[in-house]
């Protein structure tokens, strides 16, 4: 739960026959990620490629063809239902020779079906098309400019087309014509572009082209089959293109009868050509001589007697598989190729994963987290958001999202069980400082409560948050330090920016500061004594090691080095001052969350709405529900900050990778 | 101010790795390119132009060593200052974008492609890896798409698609980019644009004039069309001035007889060099350009100037040492070559 899981490099040598039946068990075992040939340092040079991009390419097209089948029946193919296990062991896994079976069946079905799409797709050209016209046309519409005016005149000249919107392309076109007579007109605004009509003499045509162009104009063509008046026009276009939605809808029907013919066996094509490209783009990492393939990849060093038990059982001749010992935090940090991390979490941590995902991938040797994100998140938005009334509506609402059986809301459901955890952790502090629905004096606070903003207690509620930062960069510094260790780094577990010196240093100030104490001579020399070392690290840590780490390099790269440490100690005392008030926020959000209410609550009261239930009742579920969704957003925003910049910073080490066996999903 | 002190101590020592005058001059002195490249060997050169042979290839890497001075400078900088410098740094990201345009239509192949990209490390605003990778121009352009250069790109494609010339293109890429570094700049606080914006206003005017130049000399625009091209956010050389200098048949004589302060000056005594006469007026105004950022860097330390004229010295040497190498490759003899340099003059 607090370092990634263990890893073990395997190399699988496997003779050209047997590859299919070995790439089957892989992938339905699910626990190998490959690694490429080229990020193996050994055998570079000694291993061919495999030519598997045709095959690749294939595969691709022939998703493109069931998906353009599928879409035209219908069927929304983000939802598909996942595979169950019986699905699983039917997938066919051979790239190799799968193509011409799916082709062959896939041909099968177009056959039936690709007329009535192609004339579907021909008729929404068709319409788009008319749609483009009709607007072009009706810019000139709302100008009252007809159509035969300008296509015969002797003496001007006429531009009509549409120019860039964004660096002034206008006013620069504008400018550039203040020279000329002429008239330029603006007309509707189309996505990014803006329709111009454009006026000159004929004397001044090419002035006008020219400034024209520089404006990256671009000309529109009216068709010359239009003509007499726009209006006409524009009712003709109307009725020709109804005239092809109804042919659209008739061929629709046709396709929905299709749809109950073939729907489950274009299902199962799609299966197999998306295994089957996943394959195939793991076959394309592995090393080849002429009469066998050599796969590499990690897999849980755990995992590895059932992955020998699978491939013992096949009994094949050349089949060789080697593994090595579980790979060290330290080793890690130089393996080549990287180690993946995989984390493993219980079920009640996963909503949280994602919280450390997002920001970066840990690397292997780093420590993991998300237990420590996941308490501190709570216990910050807890204090944010105490309300005993307002978290029970986050919690039910998370419950309810991750419970329904919708298999639109599958891919939230992480995310609804994150919502309600912040709700449940809601609803304690709100008990705690007795706040339900704003109210401060419906239930007693087990605490302490803000009612009526008491000095003393928002005082309270700020060293709150203040502790809380203590709490928090002490935290951080300390996994950066256990981290280091873990990691054999002596050098950044003591004297790093954000080691034990630094730390120790941080508890001082904090002991003087909590305590009241004066700053003495004494106090300053430790503390200094304790910074010192940063700035001196590098030449203290070459005497120590009694070598010179900078060999090669000149005086100067010394002299940068300690003056790089020396912003460092900057930066420390600025960090930690800095981050420990941020902090601050966590109270002051919940002020501001009381105060909200408050002044909501009196807002009611003002308006007279106050004794009057059918009044008030709507004013304080709307006020009650803005500040759900607001202040929950905002509070949401504010502790991931605080995780991410005030915590994160101290220790955590990303540019991992992350762990993705080979498997069938 | 108190965050550029740390910014500012990494620029000193940067500015001490600059070349010396003898240096330059052992340069200029040296019989071959190899003597250069041994030279520059000894400098804060040597790591970007190991093993490197070609002009083209030191070139690259010499740049590359100012991209490292940024990127040196970038670490200790924060806030909308830093901001402004990655924007000046995107300056490689427009290089870099049309150097694979033109490899695209060339049909380079992508391992080519990427020896002549710049690595920015972490600061690359593109999608740099894939767009190397791009098969054609539609793809860079959808790949473009959620980047700052994307409606530019689409402005400048559909042209390119109906002309195939990537001159309108590229016009649309710089007008995007200098925007961009322009709405940057407004953001600093009023200290900041108060120093800096005489060194940026001079590079605007810089540029516009070149444009000007080029754009009515080389490519026989008319005044209607560089108008539109040229960039509104000068020092001196702004929208009303353009029209007077754009309508006289000669613009040099033109910023002269206007005593346009203080371009009149420094263009009064301009004469071709190799007998080119834009070329003469381009290394006038760069001398101007990096005398005025020796100034930027005596002013007050604590400020954005100071940086920005260490980046325009510092890109001054590197064209210099440029200007030297390709002389040396055609045997030019020193006299000829020192009258294309900017850092040291005759």
């Amino acid at each position: 739960m607090f370092r990634p899981e263990k890893m073990s490099f395997v190399n699988i040598s496997v003779l050209n026959e047997n590859l299919t039946k070995v790439l089957d068990c892989i992938a339905k075992l699910g626990i190998m990620h490959i690694v490429d040939k080229s990020e193996l340092p050994s055998t570079s040079g000694m291993l061919k490629d495999v030519d598997i991009q045709p095959i690749k390419d294939k595969l691709s097209e022939l998703s493109n063809r069931i998906d353009v089948v599928l879409n035209a029946m219908s069927v929304d193919i983000k939802y598909l239902p996942s595979l169950d296990k019986d699905a699983q062991e039917r997938v066919e896994i051979n790239p190799f020779n799968i193509v011409e079976k799916i082709e062959s069946d896939l041909i099968q079905i177009e056959a039936d079906v690709e007329s009535i799409i192609k004339r579907v797709e021909s008729l929404k050209n068709e319409i788009v098309k008319l749609n483009k016209d009709s607007e072009k046309l009706h810019s000139l519409e709302a100008h009252g400019l007809e159509l035969d005016h300008f296509r015969n005149m002797r003496f001007l000249h006429f531009a009509f087309g549409d120019i860039p919107i964004g660096l002034d392309h206008y006013g620069r076109l504008m400018e550039s014509l203040s020279r000329i007579p002429c008239v330029v007109m603006a007309g509707d605004i189309l996505g990014h572009r803006q329709q111009i009509f454009a006026f000159s003499l004929i004397k001044d045509k090419d002035i006008l082209d020219n400034a024209l162009e520089a404006a990256y104009f671009s000309k529109i063509d009216i068709p010359k089959e239009y003509d007499g008046s726009v209006s006409d026009i524009l009712d003709k276009i109307e009725l020709e293109i109804w005239t092809k939605r109804e042919e659209i809808a008739e061929l629709e029907l046709e396709l929905k009868g299709l749809r109950r013919k073939w729907r489950e066996k274009l299902i199962q094509l799609r299966t197999n050509v998306i295994v089957n490209q996943a394959v195939a783009q793991s076959v394309g990492r592995f090393g080849k001589t002429d009469s066998s393939y050599f796969i590499s990849g990690w897999v849980p060093s755990k995992e590895l007697k059932k992955l020998d038990k699978e491939l013992g059982k096949m009994n094949m001749r050349g089949l060789l598989m080697t593994a090595t010992d579980p790979i060290t935090a330290q080793e890690s940090e130089y393996y080549r190729p990287k180690v993946p991390t995989k984390l493993i979490h219980p079920f009640f941590l996963r909503p949280f994963t994602g919280l450390v995902m997002t920001f970066d991938v840990p690397r292997y040797s780093a420590i993991d987290p998300t237990v420590f994100v996941s308490l501190s998140f709570l216990v910050m938005f807890g204090v944010m958001f105490a309300d005993v009334g307002h978290g029970s509506v986050l919690m039910i609402l998370g419950i309810l999202g991750a419970l329904f059986p919708f298999q639109q809301l599958k891919s939230f459901r992480n995310m609804f069980a994150f919502l309600a955890c912040c709700g449940f952790a809601s609803i304690i502090t709100g008990f705690l400082f007795g706040n339900l629905f704003g109210k401060e004096d419906i239930i007693k606070a087990l605490w302490f409560s803000l009612e009526h903003m008491e000095p003393s207690h928002v005082q309270r509620m700020l060293a709150l948050g203040v502790y809380i930062g203590i709490g928090m960069l002490s935290l951080g510094v300390s996994l950066n330090i256990a981290q280091s260790f873990r990691r054999k780094d002596i050098k950044q577990a003591f004297f790093g920016q954000w080691g034990i010196t630094s730390l120790i240093a941080y508890w001082v100030v904090v002991y003087m500061v909590i305590t009241k104490s004066d700053f003495s001579w004494k106090i300053i020399l430790i503390l200094v004594v304790l910074l010192v070392p940063i700035i001196l690290r590098e030449p203290v840590y070459n005497l120590i090691k009694k070598k010179d780490q900078y060999h090669g390099h000149g005086e100067e790269e010394h002299g940068e080095g300690i003056i790089e440490s020396g912003f460092q100690v900057y930066e420390i005392v600025l960090g930690y001052l800095a981050n420990t008030l941020s902090y601050i926020r966590v109270a002051a959000f919940d002020l501001s969350h009381a105060g909200l209410m408050m002044a909501s609550y009196a807002l009611t009261k003002e308006m007279g709405a106050g004794d009057n239930i059918f009044l008030s009742l709507p004013s304080n579920i709307m006020a009650n529900v803005f500040v759900i969704v607001l202040e929950g957003l905002i509070v949401a925003i504010q502790c991931m900050r605080l995780e991410y910049y005030e915590f994160f910073s101290k220790f955590f080490a990303g540019e991992g990778v992350e762990y993705k066996p080979l498997k069938i999903s | 101010m108190i965050t550029y002190s740390a910014p500012y101590a990494r620029m000193r020592a940067l500015k001490g790795n600059l070349l010396t005058r003898i240096q330059m001059e052992s340069l200029l002195q040296a019989s071959d390119l190899q003597t250069i490249i041994a030279i520059l060997s000894q400098t804060d050169y040597n790591d970007q132009i190991q093993n490197l042979t070609t002009s083209s290839q030191i070139e690259h890497g010499l740049k590359q060593n100012l991209i490292l001075s940024y990127t040196k400078i970038l670490n200790f900088m924060r806030g909308k200052s830093s901001r402004f410098i990655i924007d000046s740094l995107g300056r490689f990201e427009l290089i870099n974008t049309k150097s694979i345009i033109r490899s695209i239509i060339r049909g380079e192949r992508i391992e080519d492609r990427s020896l002549s990209v710049f690595s920015l490390g972490k600061y690359h605003l593109l999608p740099i890896k894939e767009l190397i990778g791009a098969k054609d121009l539609k793809t860079f352009v959808e790949l473009m798409r959620n980047t700052f250069f994307a409606n530019a790109l689409e402005i400048g494609f559909q042209r390119y698609e109906s002309e195939s010339n990537l001159m309108s293109l590229e016009i649309a890429l710089d007008l995007s980019y200098y925007a961009r570094l322009h709405e940057s700049f407004e953001s600093l606080g009023l200290f900041d644009k108060s120093r800096a914006g005489k060194l940026m206003g001079i590079h605007f005017d810089m540029i516009n004039i070149t444009w000007m130049l080029r754009f009515k000399e080389n490519y026989g625009l008319s005044s209607e069309q560089i108008f539109q091209y040229l960039l509104p956010y000068g020092w001196r050389i702004q929208p009303p001035v353009f029209w007077k200098i754009l309508g006289s048949d000669d613009i040099l004589s033109a910023l002269r007889e206007r005593y346009m302060r203080p371009y009149d000056k420094v263009l009064s005594s301009v004469s071709p060099v190799d007998g080119n006469l834009i070329l003469g007026t381009e290394i006038a105004l760069l001398r101007f350009f990096y005398e005025q950022s020796i100034l930027a860097l005596r002013g007050f330390p604590l400020q954005i100037a100071s940086l920005v004229g260490f980046f325009i010295m510092k890109e001054m040497e590197i064209r210099d040492i440029m200007t030297i190498l390709d002389g040396k490759i055609l045997n030019l003899s020193q006299e000829r070559i020192r009258p294309h340099l900017i850092t040291i003059k005759d």
